[in-house]
């Protein structure tokens, strides 16, 4: 009897288990109970102070246990021995870096040392359980939409229509909210501009209350285009930079009270189209580089216009 | 014939990049339905950058004899002076005159700091966001931020690096498909993309319509994902081969006086070449400038260095404001460390390597300019305020861009990896 079970516990103990280990059932567990106290995302105490997770390491999900902490990998897949979870809960008791740190839990059994080596040993799969990772990157992400104030420009914004959308981006056009909370659309024609002509924009119509930031630079637009953007009433930012349009095209633009920017260099654009681009109280900034407007004339809207910088090099 | 600096690409590393391009290696499927093109991407924040020029100072940049002179001890200069510049009470060293006058878009960075004094492991550092290591190559910053932003124009490469050494812009585990494409002579643009001429356009269509006849039943017989994404390769050549943006890699298509505005030199020239690509909806270009490996007479070899920064970079900013492009486009200087505050006499007043103090700077994009963050003693040589380190200059790079920072990339390893790793944006420099 005992000469047939020996050899079969040791087998057990080299081959660890025909079935893979499951982490949410076996592994997280044991280490929940260990290390989740400390080990979480920064929280605010009673007091208000916010506690940061010990070691920089948090274990509230796959890629904060991969990418570890201040020390290192928390789990290197495949590798017990550089995988410093592992390492830190084997260390002897009395040892500064032995985890969980003396009075703060008991530490773990051998079975569970164990569990937690082999489960690394598979490749340390997480299986379904996804932690904290889904939310994550939308709450820690610098300038989330939680952090800003509504813009005012976006009351009233109706959905674009997908089709028309779809429509403009298989020109080679990129089309897109202009930040991840927005319904205002940039369209920015940069690939292919000799085919992007006054046709190109009347695809545009159905957008004119969307779009909100337009780059046209060295289509082939021309006046024509400009009476259509005139309708664009959300506009705030239009580069025709190296197209054919004039002052007759600036003309058009008079109803686009909220534009603040306007990139017109290399263009046959004179000192006539001044007056208009006078009475867009929101202009800022304004390009006029290898125009027909004179040094005298961008300095004379410069000055009209409050804040604003009219360049002409 | 401009001889090599000890540091610059030599004409075999050269030759073996563009060998790699030619094949097709770093062209490969950029296009290709794995990767996001640029209009799914959304930026995080409104008026985010479109895209970033990175200029590398590579050999290690004399912060003391280039951008951080103000209120520095006269020891510590020794013959390099401060001047002033269009930006009211900041300074620069006399070797960057015309860089001076366009102060007024710069960020200083001054507080920059590193923990690498090596030129290989301190430049990795600082375009990788991650220490070296033996196991793993981690991704050029251009390709993480064509990963996770897409290209802008989608017959163009997302990133190409001009006179850099193609290591150096390598993709590492996010694959050939991620690595800049090489550009070594700026003038000569990308090599081989051209029909020669001994060929006609119809034979050429007939030598294509012949091979796709013959690989066709090879196609039907064996069906491979590596086949089909060799085959998007050809389409994608011949896609861009025949594109109107090939043009944006040909800067003869340029006035002279603009190649005379950005300086002749090889750097000169790799800026008019960004400028023309970004234009052209190319994602991230970087240019590198060697040489700035100053042990030895650092006062005769920064400036001469200088000059061709101080042509390159001043005409960059002048040229990007006056086309309107310099509020979508981040320009960023880096160098992988400082130079000594000392002195060295026995080596003909030499400067070595300094990691603990250094400065880099960023205009455009956003950023306010005449302005600086961080700041070190008098000496140059401790930071006292603003430390800022390679992980934070890089997400700060992805906060202009209005990228997800903190989005986590796992490596076929199974390792999670972001952009900057631990490193926090500098908001600060941003309206």
């Amino acid at each position: 009897m005992l000469r047939l079970s020996l050899p079969s516990l040791f087998l057990a103990a080299v081959l660890p288990a025909a079935a893979e280990i499951n982490f949410r059932t076996q592994v997280l567990p044991v280490l929940g109970k260990a290390c989740a106290e400390c080990h979480k995302a920064p929280q605010k105490d009673s007091s208000g102070k916010v506690q940061n997770p010990k070691g920089g390491l948090r274990m509230d999900a796959p890629s904060h246990l991969l990418k570890g902490g201040s020390g290192g990998a928390g789990i290197e897949p495949g590798d017990p021995d550089k995988s410093l979870v592992y390492q830190r809960v084997l260390l002897p008791q009395e040892h500064e870096d032995a985890m969980p740190p003396k009075g703060k839990g008991k530490p773990l059994t051998f079975a569970e040392t164990e569990l937690v080596k082999n489960w690394i040993l598979e490749g340390a799969q997480f299986g379904d359980w996804k932690g904290s990772d889904a939310a994550t990157t939308a709450a820690t992400a610098p300038g989330s939409p939680a952090k800003r104030t509504a813009d005012p420009l976006a009351a009233g914004v109706t959905e674009a229509p997908a089709d028309v959308l779809k429509k403009i981006a298989d020109l080679g056009a990129i089309v897109g909210p202009v930040s991840t909370d927005s319904k205002l659309l940039r369209i920015e024609f940069v690939a292919n501009t000799s085919s992007i002509t006054d046709k190109t924009v009347d695809l545009l119509k159905p957008l004119a209350g969307n779009i909100t930031d337009l780059d046209l630079s060295n289509t082939k637009i021309t006046d024509a285009s400009m009476a259509t953007i005139g309708t664009f009433t959300r506009l705030t930012r239009l580069s025709i930079g190296g197209t054919s349009v004039t002052d007759a095209g600036i003309a058009s633009l008079k109803g686009l009270v909220n534009l603040d920017s306007l990139n017109a260099h290399s263009t046959q654009v004179s000192d006539a189209a001044l007056a208009t681009l006078q009475s867009l109280r929101k202009l800022k900034q304004v390009h006029f580089w290898k125009s027909r407007v004179s040094a005298e004339g961008a300095k004379t809207l410069q000055k009209s216009l409050p804040g604003s910088s009219v360049s002409i090099d | 014939m401009i001889p090599n600096q000890p540091d610059e690409l030599s004409r075999r590393q050269l030759l073996t990049s563009l060998a790699k391009s030619a094949l097709g290696v770093s062209l490969l499927p950029l296009t290709g339905p794995t990767v996001a093109h640029g209009a799914d991407f959304v930026p995080n924040r409104p008026r985010a950058a479109k895209s970033v020029i990175f200029l590398m100072m590579s050999g290690g940049m004399s912060h003391l004899d280039t951008l951080d002179v103000m209120g520095k001890k006269k020891d510590v200069l020794g013959k390099t002076e401060a001047i002033s510049t269009s930006a009211t009470g900041m300074q620069l060293s006399a070797n960057l005159p015309k860089t001076a006058q366009q102060m007024h878009h710069i960020a200083l960075l001054n507080g920059m700091n590193t923990t690498q004094g090596a030129h290989e492991q301190g430049q990795y550092l600082m375009t990788r966001s991650y220490i070296m290591r033996g196991t793993i190559v981690h991704p050029a910053l251009g390709s993480w931020v064509v990963r996770l932003a897409g290209k802008r124009n989608s017959n163009l490469p997302g990133y190409v690096a001009i006179s850099t050494d193609p290591n150096q812009a390598a993709g590492g585990f996010m694959g050939a498909k991620y690595s800049g494409v090489p550009i070594g002579e700026p003038g000569q643009g990308l090599q081989d993309s051209m029909r020669p001429n001994s060929v006609s356009e119809a034979d050429f269509e007939k030598r294509l319509k012949l091979a796709d006849s013959m690989n066709k039943q090879f196609h039907t017989l064996v069906s491979n994902p590596s086949i089909r994404e060799h085959n998007n390769l050809y389409s994608d050549a011949l896609r861009l081969m025949r594109c109107e943006d090939l043009k944006g890699f040909d800067i003869a298509k340029e006035p002279t006086e603009m190649q005379e505005l950005y300086g002749k030199s090889r750097f000169g020239q790799g800026c008019l070449l960004a400028r023309r690509l970004v234009e052209h909806g190319v994602r991230f270009v970087q240019v590198t400038l060697g040489g700035w490996d100053t042990h030895y007479d650092n006062f005769t070899a920064v400036p001469a260095r200088a000059k061709d920064l101080d042509d390159g970079l001043a005409a960059l900013l002048k040229d990007l404001h006056r086309r309107g492009m310099l509020n979508d486009t981040l320009v960023v200087l880096g160098t992988e460390f400082g130079r000594t505050p000392e002195i060295i006499g026995e080596h003909q007043d030499g400067r070595d390597h300094f990691p603990q103090a250094f400065s880099c700077l960023m205009a455009g994009g956003g950023v306010h300019g005449g302005t600086f963050y961080g700041k070190k003693d008098d000496k140059g040589a401790k930071v006292v305020e603003g430390l800022t380190t390679p992980q934070d200059l890089n997400a700060t790079i992805g906060y202009a861009l209005g990228l997800p920072v903190d989005q986590v990339v796992i490596s076929p390893s199974g390792r999670p990896f972001t952009i900057a790793d631990k490193g926090k944006p500098i908001t600060a420099l941003f309206s």
